[in-house]
């Protein structure tokens, strides 16, 4: 089920009210239920991959917590390469045989493997490494293994972040499927207010710019440098809506029944840096990242080529986390890179100045320069194929000059049509910091509860008449 | 809970007051002779074209010896002047995308009661798959009786025809934004000459059709059964290479079973190997004036052999709107 669909507009209200309305012992088992139901919407009968892996973790923490000595490792690496394996046959296994019958065909051997045909089970990333993470805490100490089979169950199906996160840590949601919520005014409104502005950004920021990425990235030889360039910028706002405005919807889905889920994403676009960047984009994966991956292959210990070396390789597998396909890593490795350029950067005296500077016009340039390496590394997510991404790239740097003048969905537009797309892009990207601290801040003094109001009702009418209404889903829903 | 509630209706009423304005704001506000709202959402259609001639052709009162309904394929498959050539006046009621709901609506809402004497529904089999969002907002936008698009939103409650019938209450005297198309001919009627010469696509999907479609040529039937008038189903012909072939097989599948038991002649001319794809197409499934001149003397034949035409006592052009 989407959340920018009839359907959730009926199921949301109905599982709210009855959760409320049950009595607290039985509330866990109308969560699951609806997470089931809001799950089977995609594939039914890939719920039960959902469990195999529910299964394994669930025994998995209870074994490790109830074992001493090395068995508890055994444990913990059963549960990790049971749990990646599944990972591995729905999602890499394909790509690996398709690289490897290339490499096949390279050295002559005559052998080829044949590809499985299936699909990718929504979100399996997702609660993949939400499931990893639990194993993992329960192996370190720092979470005691779930007893209830429903409420473990509950933590990896939590239908507002089940098929495209915050990936949540056991520590942080756990213990809140025990608490008692009441109906809270400030938790109804401000998860309301948080999934208003999550499905403005989606449908009527992101999808509306999706279509006119679609033509230019479909044909990166026949358009003009011009189209590619705008095609890319447009790339990276609609992918922040697009992802920034799921997580709001799933925060503010959760926050009306009283639970409290981890922010992803803090206005990414206005960082100084690289590794700014990363602590405000995606933060429940880049912290994942950090704490499960470079903390383990040693971190910023054992000098400098260590700490590039696990920069470079928690980028690549980052990469290879979004897709199963070369552009992703090469993007993973791209932004890697650049960590280990601004790492070396940050041993002189001038960017640890530019860092710590507080003029408008330093932040400013340093603001635009990110965003536009970030975009740069868009390309790569959002091509077709590494050579198309090259394309882009030589067409946009060679000023390259299409045959065709206004390529596919484009056709509609003329020079105005995309001057009036380019206004409220760009017009979203100084408003969204705004946004950003209106849902979540209670008190701000110049904005009274009527205005404040006034500012969501616009914002719902904005969407009901403005929004993109046809099939489009969230990026993210494909890792 | 009363302070939820309370601040709920008050964000509601608030979300339909700013919504309105919105509308008149986006409908009134225009930039180079076309309307805010059409620039700032595919899902709003601009005023003219096609679905605009029909829109006005109800106050019409001329007889026509036929009419055609159905998608492109129909406006630029059925040549008013062939018809005229054997004696026939006719008007052309295809529309974009027009799908079996939007022909039955067409038929029984925009066609004037007096000028159904045969009626030609153009079967094409593609448009039984297609959701049919695009096509009613742009007869929403066009259409003279505001309880005609109305009837579009009815047809399919979705929430992008409700905002076109709101933007329609709101822009009625809009002018019209679309150039007249230098390949207008008459009578509904669209013709291109040129040939498609590059390869044609032959990759075949397996169609998932509308089952509710299927209703709607029922429904269209039992109408002109009820008053009388003549119908007949015309799939005209298609470029043919294998995607085609198996494509049109599963659609017929599916069809024949369901008109089989109306007494309706389904003429079905979509394997006829005597159309060329790189002599009497324009793209991938549109005729060009050579394809429609043959397919055309070919449909009025049969309908003369079947006797669903009969020589008209009536000069043409007495009829025809100039």
């Amino acid at each position: 089920m989407l959340f920018n669909s009839f359907e959730f507009l009926i199921f949301f209200p109905v599982v709210t009210a009855l959760y409320f309305l049950l009595p607290h012992s039985y509330r866990w088992a109308l969560l699951l239920l609806a997470s089931c139901v809001f799950y089977m919407f995609f594939i039914p009968s890939y719920i039960l991959i959902l469990f195999v892996t529910i299964i394994i973790d669930y025994f998995a923490g209870k074994w490790i917590e109830d074992s001493t000595g090395k068995k508890r490792k055994h444990f913990l690496w059963f549960s990790i390469i049971s749990t990646c394996m599944v990972l591995f046959v729905f999602k890499y296994f394909n790509f690996f045989i398709s690289n490897f019958n290339e490499v096949a065909s390279l050295i002559g051997w005559n052998y080829s493997i044949n590809a499985l045909s299936i699909i990718l089970p929504i979100g399996l990333s997702f609660h993949t490494f939400q499931s990893l993470s639990y194993v993992i805490e329960v192996y370190r100490g720092n979470q005691k293994a779930e007893r209830h089979f429903g409420i473990y169950s509950l933590y990896v199906m939590f239908y507002p972040q089940l098929v495209a996160g915050p990936i949540e840590r056991p520590q942080n949601i756990l213990h809140q499927f025990y608490e008692k919520h009441t109906v809270q005014y400030e938790n109804f409104s401000r998860g309301l207010q948080l999934m208003v502005w999550g499905l403005f950004k989606k449908v009527v920021i992101a999808d509306n710019l999706a279509g006119i990425v679609s033509s230019i990235y479909a044909q990166p030889e026949g358009v003009s440098w011009y189209w590619l360039l705008l095609g890319s910028y447009f790339f990276a706002v609609q992918i922040y809506c697009d992802f920034s405005g799921y997580s709001d919807m799933a925060i503010g889905a959760a926050r009306v029944m009283g639970f409290r889920l981890m922010e992803n994403f803090n206005t990414p676009y206005f960082s100084k840096s690289i590794q700014e960047f990363w602590s405000r984009w995606h933060i429940s994966l880049s912290s994942w990242f950090r704490d499960y991956v470079y903390i383990p292959l040693g971190g910023n210990r054992g000098g400098n080529l260590a700490k590039n070396r696990n920069q470079l390789i928690v980028f690549a597998i980052s990469g290879l986390w979004h897709g199963a396909n070369w552009t992703y890593v090469v993007w993973g490795i791209l932004h890697g890179f650049y960590l280990v350029i601004e790492g070396l950067l940050k041993k002189t005296q001038w960017y640890i100045s530019y860092l710590q500077s507080k003029k408008w016009i330093v932040n400013l340039i340093g603001m635009l320069i990110i965003f536009n390496l970030v975009t740069f590394g868009w390309i790569f997510f959002r091509a077709n194929s590494i050579d198309d991404a090259f394309k882009i790239i030589k067409g946009i740097f060679t000023l390259q000059s299409g045959k065709v003048a206004y390529p596919g969905e484009l056709g509609r537009f003329n020079a105005v049509g995309m001057a009036i797309k380019i206004a409220i892009a760009v017009a979203f990207l100084f408003v969204d910091p705004l946004i950003h601290k209106i849902t979540r801040t209670k008190d701000i003094p110049y904005l009274n509860s009527f205005l404040r109001m006034c500012l969501y009702a616009i914002l719902a009418a904005t969407i009901i008449l403005l929004g993109f209404w046809g099939d489009v889903e969230f990026i993210y829903f494909q890792f | 809970m009363k302070k939820i509630v309370r601040r709920l209706l008050s964000v509601a009423l608030l979300t339909v007051f700013f919504y309105l304005c919105l509308a008149w704001v986006i409908t009134h506000v225009s930039l180079y002779g076309i309307r805010l709202s059409v620039w700032m959402s595919t899902q709003f259609q601009l005023k003219g074209g096609v679905e605009y001639l029909l829109g006005s052709q109800r106050e019409n009162n001329t007889h026509y010896d036929v009419v055609v309904i159905g998608s492109s394929h129909a406006y630029r498959g059925y040549d008013p002047r062939e018809f005229e050539n054997q004696g026939f006046s006719m008007y052309n009621f295809g529309t974009h995308l027009q799908n079996p709901l939007a022909s039955y609506l067409v038929l029984t809402d925009v066609v004037h009661p007096d000028k159904k004497n045969l009626v030609v529904f153009d079967i094409y089999d593609d448009v039984f798959q297609r959701n049919g969002i695009g096509s009613y907002t742009r007869l929403i936008e066009n259409v003279k009786e505001d309880s005609t698009a109305r009837k579009f939103v009815y047809a399919d409650p979705d929430i992008r025809l409700i905002n076109s019938y709101t933007c329609r209450l709101f822009s009625k005297n809009a002018t019209v934004e679309i150039a007249r198309d230098p390949n207008y001919i008459k009578n509904g009627y669209y013709s291109r000459s040129d040939t498609a010469h590059a390869a044609l696509p032959n990759k075949f999907y397996e169609p998932i059709f509308i089952p509710e479609y299927f209703d709607y040529v029922l429904k269209t039937i039992e109408y002109c059964q009820r008053n009388a008038i003549p119908i007949v189903l015309v799939s005209h012909p298609q470029p043919i290479n294998d995607a085609n072939l198996r494509f049109h097989d599963a659609f017929l599948k599916e069809f024949i079973p369901k008109i089989s038991g109306t007494g309706i002649h389904y003429l079905d001319y979509q394997k006829d190997r005597s159309f060329k794809s790189n002599e009497d197409f324009m793209d991938a499934g549109h005729l060009n004036q050579t394809g429609v001149t043959k397919f055309n003397k070919l449909l009025i034949k049969d309908l003369l052999d079947l006797k669903m035409l009969e020589v008209s006592s009536v000069s043409p052009s007495d009829n025809l709107t100039k």
